[in-house]
């Protein structure tokens, strides 16, 4: 059975160099496609290396990812780019890119090395920046927008690219309450199209808004992976942040409280 | 829905027709017969005039149009690919290590027009190299301010290696050809010159064109170019060598000819936004009126030449200077 941007690793290892601890250690996990799944833990703690090597920028010593069944080293760079898309923790954009002229930069999987866009990329991008309401802003540059615009802007032009796997580098971290909630929504609808969304976040709130698959990371190990009722115990998150941490049933919702009664 | 396809259309007839007219006024300003102007009719009587114009002024205009062409192309490709919207051939070492290599050439190799033109090329690219890799090791400062200092210090290096081969150089036969570097010009271009510098030039030139749109993609991050499919230090090295190569190669018959790549990119950002697929053919055609331009004061203005490098530099920093404190300033640093 086709199962599009199924994602499964097994033991996967990973280090900068013979002489660094690694980065990351025996890592095995299956996200099923359409699923969100969030890489939780403190600052340093590898999260975005983890992102790199899903995106095929970063190799494992050992170990294996395979997207839809297939080792992620055999997709050549242009599958790879029609496939994985990627929403930067900060895109520094040095000069003053228009909306249109960023977004439209998501078409570059679909063109070859001398192509321009025509006009049926600016027109798939019309529509994306129309899907994410973003459709005031195509004129406006993007160094002028606000953060959760910017943030806006950034996932649009991921999304130009038609991925069915979806990484994101703590998508919510600059965001205002508002703003936050609304990216999360717009990651709910991507995954009941279809989509296999990663992401990773120093904020366990945010994961249980949105993620069905937790990975607890500290210090370049994973702590625990899984989906997120079997992960998300007091115990589990208090090893992953070095602080008391209890998870508590608000209406048979899950909050996290930082737990200082008890010190 | 094309964003103001039309608007930019009309700019670009409109640059074009400007390059045109200013190419076929060129070869009629001059000296000859009388200061700044020749009028046309005399060409059906006077031989000397026909042939000054044929042989000299019109390889000497279109050298000025590929100067202007490459330095602001590779001004562009500069900033774009170092995501520094203040760095220049000039300020990378590229321009100087051209002109070292070139005096390297005159001095122990030879001076043939192709041996000192491959020479140009090998030091712009070590000295690009050199001052990439210095900014990279530098512990302080942002990478903007970074790249320029290690910039500066390999060109200044280069310029002390020019000033020693002053004193090695015989100063009947080869001082001239070395001094003339320092200040760029293009008095003494002939066809065959021209020939010699055009592949390197035009191949360039055309590597920047074709992949303009790419360049965009260039300008982002590491991560965010690798994870749209490019191969980001594969295609910056060849844009960074197509656009050294044009420079150097004009270097080697031009001399150093500074801030045209820096300003040109700048006023192209400025009217036609920061989209690589249209400032690249903007930056090229407008830095070829430019330098054109410049080139026409500088044959004619005086009854001696004046080096093109004085004129660009005195109209490029003043432009600079105009556009850095302007407040509708669209740059970030």
């Amino acid at each position: 059975m086709n199962n599009p941007g199924i994602i499964s690793l097994s033991n996967l290892t990973f280090n900068y160099g013979a002489n660094h601890q690694d980065a990351i250690n025996d890592l095995s996990l299956e996200i099923p496609a359409g699923s969100i799944a969030a890489i939780l833990g403190p600052n340093g703690a590898g999260k975005s290396t983890l992102l790199h090597i899903l995106l095929g920028m970063l190799i494992p010593q050992s170990g294996q990812v395979l997207l839809d069944g297939k080792d992620l080293s055999f997709y050549s760079r242009r599958e790879m780019s029609r496939l994985v898309g990627l929403v930067p923790q900060i895109e520094h954009i040095p000069f003053e890119f228009s909306v249109m002229e960023y977004v439209l930069l998501g078409r570059a999987p679909y063109l070859g090395i001398l192509q321009m866009p025509s006009d049926v990329d600016y027109q798939a991008v019309s529509e994306i920046i129309q899907t994410l309401k973003l459709t005031h802003l195509s004129h406006r540059a993007v160094l002028d927008l606000s953060g959760g615009e910017r943030q806006m802007v950034l996932l649009a032009r991921a999304l130009a690219q038609q991925p069915r796997i979806l990484l994101l580098d703590e998508p919510t971290s600059h965001l205002d309450l508002s703003n936050k909630g609304h990216i999360l929504q717009i990651l709910r609808d991507l995954a009941e199209q279809g989509v296999t969304v990663i992401f990773t976040t120093h904020d366990p709130y945010t994961a249980v808004l949105s993620a069905r698959y937790l990975i607890l990371m500290r210090e370049g190990r994973i702590l625990d992976t899984g989906p997120i009722e079997q992960v998300l115990k007091s115990d589990k998150l208090t090893s992953t942040y070095g602080v008391p941490v209890r998870v508590v049933k608000v209406k048979g919702h899950p909050v996290i409280l930082l737990d200082q009664t008890l010190t | 829905m094309m964003p103001q396809r039309s608007r930019l259309a009309r700019l670009f007839w409109l640059l074009g027709l400007t390059l045109l007219v200013v190419l076929l006024v060129s070869v009629f300003i001059g000296r000859y017969p009388a200061p700044y102007w020749m009028s046309p009719t005399i060409l059906r009587e006077d031989e000397l005039a026909r042939r000054l114009l044929l042989s000299l002024r019109l390889p000497r205009v279109l050298t000025a149009l590929l100067m202007g062409m490459s330095l602001s192309a590779a001004g562009a490709v500069l900033q774009m690919v170092f995501r520094n919207p203040l760095v220049e051939p000039g300020f990378l070492g590229v321009s100087q290590g051209a002109a070292f290599g070139a005096a390297l050439s005159i001095l122990w190799v030879g001076s043939s027009p192709i041996v000192l033109e491959i020479s140009a090329i090998i030091f712009a690219l070590i000295g690009l190299m050199l001052s990439y890799s210095l900014a990279r090791r530098m512990r302080h400062g942002s990478w903007t301010l970074r790249l320029i200092l290690s910039g500066i210090a390999v060109s200044a290096l280069f310029s002390a290696g020019n000033g020693i081969m002053k004193y090695l150089a015989d100063p009947l036969s080869q001082l001239p050809e070395i001094t003339f570097w320092m200040l760029g010009g293009l008095w003494g271009m002939t066809w065959n010159k021209l020939l010699f510098i055009s592949p390197f030039v035009i191949l360039g030139l055309l590597i920047v064109y074709l992949m303009r749109w790419r360049l965009n993609l260039l300008s982002l991050s590491d991560e965010t170019a690798f994870s749209l499919g490019t191969a980001p230090a594969r295609e910056r090295t060849l844009l960074l060598i197509g656009a050294v190569s044009a420079t150097a190669a004009i270097t080697s018959v031009g001399g150093i000819v500074g801030w045209i790549g820096l300003i040109v990119p700048h006023i192209a950002r400025r009217i036609f936004g920061a989209n690589a697929q249209y400032t690249i053919p903007a930056s090229m055609v407008i830095g070829g009126v430019f330098t054109v331009i410049c080139d026409n004061l500088a044959r004619s203005l005086l009854p001696g030449e004046i080096p093109l490098g004085i004129l660009t530099s005195l109209i490029g920093a003043v432009a600079f200077l105009g556009l850095m404190i302007s407040p509708q300033l669209k740059m970030r640093i």
